[in-house]
């Protein structure tokens, strides 16, 4: 299992926020380099073609405690960003529900045994290769151990 | 007599020595992030996933030191108006600003806390 799954599978296991993302939950491993698309996540779209609101869990480069390890426990800290990004076709009515909704869930949430995540901030836009379908990118930051050589 | 003598009022010589440290340790992270800059520039050209068609993007990719009030920050930035799409579009997996953050952020604190000891 890697992050993206952990997170979809916690976001998946709430009903009231699969109510709102009918369209679904992908990971960066589902998608090829350009995301959401007709293509790689048909399931997105609804039977009218429109997109549906729904989810895409990217996971960032993880990043090293840059103070090394935790004195001789073998052990540093890391740091990783998680986007979670949320897709609607045109207003920003159901993925402001669901911005709460994700927050709530996530918000401080063991993944794996990776580490505990803490909301950072969101970005509102509009994602002109989806023909301008609102989106919000909400990024946790993954705090994490991992284990080193110099312990 | 400890043969130790205050010369000045120790309330004013730890203000001014405080003040002057301060200062100093500002002008020598300055110099850091003016030294780290361009390298980021550098590495934001070399390391931007998409594909060019005119080059200006990747070009236009900039990174410059600010020394500001009470902090000194690195800023980073396109210089063409559709940068946002490139950042924000397909996911963000053509973004090249985030992925500079996550790769110089240990870098520069490891390169403050060496300054620091």
């Amino acid at each position: 299992m890697s992050v993206t799954t952990d997170i979809k599978a916690v976001l998946e296991a709430d009903s009231a926020l699969m109510d709102i993302l009918v369209g679904g939950v992908y990971t960066d491993d589902e998608t090829d380099r350009n995301g959401i698309g007709r293509t790689t996540t048909p399931a997105a779209y609804g039977t009218s073609g429109f997109l549906q609101p729904c989810a895409y869990v990217k996971e960032r480069a993880q990043i090293g405690n840059w103070g090394g390890a935790y004195g001789n426990s073998g052990y540093t800290g890391t740091r990783q960003i998680i986007e979670v990004w949320l897709y609607e076709d045109t207003a920003y009515t159901a993925i402001e529900t669901a911005r709460e909704q994700v927050i709530q869930l996530l918000q401080r949430t063991l993944i794996g045994e990776m580490g505990k995540l803490r909301y950072q901030a969101f970005v509102k836009n509009r994602a002109p290769e989806l023909n301008r379908a609102a989106f919000f990118r909400l990024d946790f930051d993954l705090i994490g151990m991992l284990e080193t050589d110099n312990g | 007599m400890s043969g130790f003598e205050w010369i000045v009022d120790p309330e004013r010589a730890f203000s001014t020595g405080f003040d002057a440290w301060t200062t100093a340790l500002k002008q020598a992270i300055f110099r850091l992030a003016q030294y780290f800059a361009p390298q980021i520039e550098s590495w934001m050209k070399a390391e931007a996933l998409w594909t060019d068609r005119t080059g200006n993007a990747r070009q236009s990719l900039w990174a410059d030191a600010k020394s500001l009030v009470t902090s000194v920050a690195i800023e980073m930035g396109y210089g063409v108006d559709y940068g946002k799409y490139l950042e924000y579009a397909n996911g963000g997996n053509y973004a090249i600003i985030a992925p500079a953050l996550d790769h110089w952020t240990p870098i520069i604190m490891k390169a403050v806390q060496d300054l620091l000891r």
